[in-house]
């Protein structure tokens, strides 16, 4: 068989069988060109693999943030988006299926490089769990293990969502250890707006004050205002904004 | 003879204790609105309602004729409760709203737990021997949990929380959440648990060898605001928070 | 979380989720766009397009299919979508005047050889070599065969090799 640059790509690029294998790096010790032919192609194809992603510019990320606020959908009544939340009982063999897939894929992959981006996988079934405490500890394990962005969104799901005082409880703390984003400030004042239970009010201006956010005194001044807030919540309130 | 003792035996079980049965030993059982309730974990198929105390508060004149709440509720277990079933889920409401009845709740192991309320009539929840999910959310109420066994979330806004572990199960995790009032926690020394305790305006006294903090004295003083402590090499995830008063952790 | 999960996320009405999957793709997607246009202006404005389209698109999204594909295969659609309305065809990226680049000075010489090939090769070499991608997944992508892949990357690898060393006499 003759070697031409051909089968050299070939080579370089992992497709030849074994005995086309044996025989190419026999005919590479012998013929000096061939070699030089070989030893070019492979310098290009391993600067082509680490040529560093391109650079966007900064705009086109405001560009996105911008839009996403602009799409992010004012949350229903909560109520109704428990409702769903709940009925999403398919998410847990959802979520498994998932797992199961990115497995699949992962071992599929092994032999090519996988991309840096393959985000590590966390499985989430606990998010639907219908028991209260497997999910106040699915945030106990999340939110330990690692500081996963994707984590804060879950998190803010859960506090504008979950059905359970104990869980949205556990939400407001556990997104307390997180790097202050603006996502997890205007969270915690949307969710102060919309909460109606006092031990996660209370807990919620605890937060804001905790964090020195300013942005919160209108939501503070609201809850003082309102009459169908508790009195221990006002209390609250006011005590945090003498702290702001 | 033995018609006099069939009358002795019903004579005993109306006049002892007032009962009612729902046969269920899986899903959910939702306690809402009632002011004083004891749980105990047992290890029949039923749950059990009793009435302690005072015999019915219902009047003379109303002999004969159905309690009616303002919510709509109706008294469909002769002891002033109302209960519903959904599927797996058992709800059990309050329906007088001047009632001071404690009520003793029996439940399975396999009955998760949910305890609702709201008003400041709420009493005393006593936990005891409860070794499924036990749920709280509570206003006014003070918790007191003795020998829990399953995992548990509990907060209560004006009460306080005391709970006393013979052991801390591994499976589970445990959340106690207090705002105005203390609470105090008693576990095993041989405990394994990953503590998170905090407080923004109390303090965090404790006996316990977490690894942190240097004062000999009995009880100490750990820091104020949040901190994480392993026990016993760590374990089970295990918080306790009082936003407003003091955290007690020791061991027995 | 896997880009899956985040997606299913997005799918049950948690839209902001999506910042996540941008926050993790937006860097390779965009130069993958710009690697086969050459045009930054128009790279931008198609990885925006792009998760515009995810947004709406969302409820079509199945948790079976890998994330990044789907998302690829999108931008892919897009991009031929921007050159029919251009009245160019698909073949006639090849002819498109990319802009000169600034930039471009401070190139290294293999992106220099890369940026003389047709786009259908740097599409390609992009694809499989920058980002590692199976032939397989190339192929849903760019909507050809598999073996029309393999014998694309072949006759890349072999006009980049030509391109590197014409560059390099110059």
């Amino acid at each position: 068989m003759k070697v031409d640059q051909e089968m050299l790509i070939k080579y370089l690029l992992g497709e030849t069988t074994t005995m086309e294998n044996a025989m190419i790096t026999n005919l590479l010790e012998e013929d000096l060109t061939l070699q030089k032919e070989y030893q070019e192609l492979a310098k290009i194809w391993s600067e082509l693999e680490s040529l560093p992603d391109e650079l966007p510019s900064q705009k086109m990320e405001h560009r996105f943030t911008h839009w996403l606020d602009s799409m992010s959908e004012v949350p229903a009544s909560r109520k109704s988006s428990r409702v769903m939340w709940l009925r999403s009982g398919r998410w847990a063999a959802a979520a498994a299926v998932v797992l199961l897939a990115g497995f699949f894929v992962f071992h599929q992959s092994k032999s090519t490089p996988v991309s840096e981006s393959r985000s590590t996988v966390t499985g989430i079934e606990w998010v639907s769990s219908p028991s209260t405490t497997e999910r106040i500890q699915g945030i106990y394990h999340a939110t330990m293990k690692e500081h996963d962005p994707a984590i804060v969104q879950i998190l803010l799901k859960l506090l504008r969502e979950d059905e359970s005082d104990n869980v949205r409880l556990t939400a407001v703390e556990a997104l307390q250890t997180f790097p202050l984003t603006d996502d997890i400030k205007i969270g915690l004042i949307q969710a102060l707006e919309k909460e109606e239970k006092p031990v996660v009010q209370i807990a919620l201006i605890s937060a804001l004050v905790g964090l020195s956010d300013h942005d919160a005194k209108p939501q503070l001044e609201a809850l003082i205002g309102n009459e169908d807030v508790e009195k221990t919540v006002k209390d609250e309130a006011q005590l945090g904004l003498l702290r702001l | 003879m033995k018609s006099f003792t069939c009358f002795l035996l019903m004579l005993c079980s109306t006049s002892l204790v007032a009962q009612y049965t729902i046969s269920q030993n899986s899903g959910k059982l939702k306690i809402i609105e009632v002011n004083e309730v004891t749980l105990e974990g047992h290890a029949g198929s039923d749950i059990i309602i009793e009435v302690e105390g005072e015999e019915s508060h219902i009047p003379e004149r109303a002999k004969g004729l159905k309690l009616l709440s303002p919510a709509g509720l109706e008294d469909n277990t002769g002891i002033g409760l109302s209960v519903t079933k959904d599927g797996t889920t058992s709800t059990i409401q309050e329906v007088s709203n001047r009632s001071d009845e404690r009520y003793i709740i029996k439940v399975p192991t396999g009955v998760a737990i949910y305890y609702e309320c709201s008003t400041h009539q709420g009493e005393t929840l006593i936990a005891q021997d409860i070794a499924s999910e036990l749920e709280v959310s509570a206003n006014f109420n003070d918790v007191r949990i003795i020998n829990p066994t399953g995992p548990l979330a509990i907060s209560t806004v004006h009460g306080s929380i005391e709970a006393e572990f013979e052991n801390v199960n591994q499976d589970n995790s445990i959340s106690l959440h207090a705002v105005h009032d203390h609470v105090d926690v008693t576990v095993p020394s041989s405990a394994k648990a990953n503590f998170m305790l905090s407080t923004s305006w109390g303090e965090m006294f404790t006996d316990l060898d977490l690894d942190f903090g240097h004062d000999d004295s009995d009880m100490r003083r750990v820091s104020s605001n949040k901190m994480v402590g392993k026990f016993n090499g760590g374990g089970v995830d295990f918080s306790i928070r009082s936003t407003h008063d003091d955290i007690y952790l020791r061991k027995k | 979380m896997s880009d899956e999960e985040a997606m299913m996320e997005v799918q049950s009405g948690n839209t902001r989720m999506l910042s996540v999957l941008f926050e993790r793709h937006h860097r390779r997607l965009y130069t993958y766009l710009f690697r086969t246009t050459r045009d930054r202006d128009l790279s931008e404005d198609l990885v925006q397009d792009t998760f515009e389209k995810i947004m709406r698109k969302r409820h079509t999204y199945r948790r079976e299919y890998p994330f990044g594909g789907w998302l690829f295969r999108i931008a892919k659609n897009m991009l031929n979508d921007h050159y029919r309305n251009q009245k160019l065809s698909t073949v006639g990226i090849e002819d498109f005047d990319a802009p000169q680049d600034p930039r471009d000075v401070e190139r290294s010489h293999i992106e220099l050889a890369l940026m003389r090939l047709k786009p259908e090769f740097r599409e390609v070499l992009t694809l499989t070599k920058c980002q590692g991608m199976r032939y397989q997944e190339v192929a849903n992508i760019i909507g050809i065969s598999e073996t029309g892949v393999k014998s694309r990357v072949h006759r890349a690898v072999k006009a980049l090799k030509d391109s590197y060393v014409e560059l390099k006499m110059t």
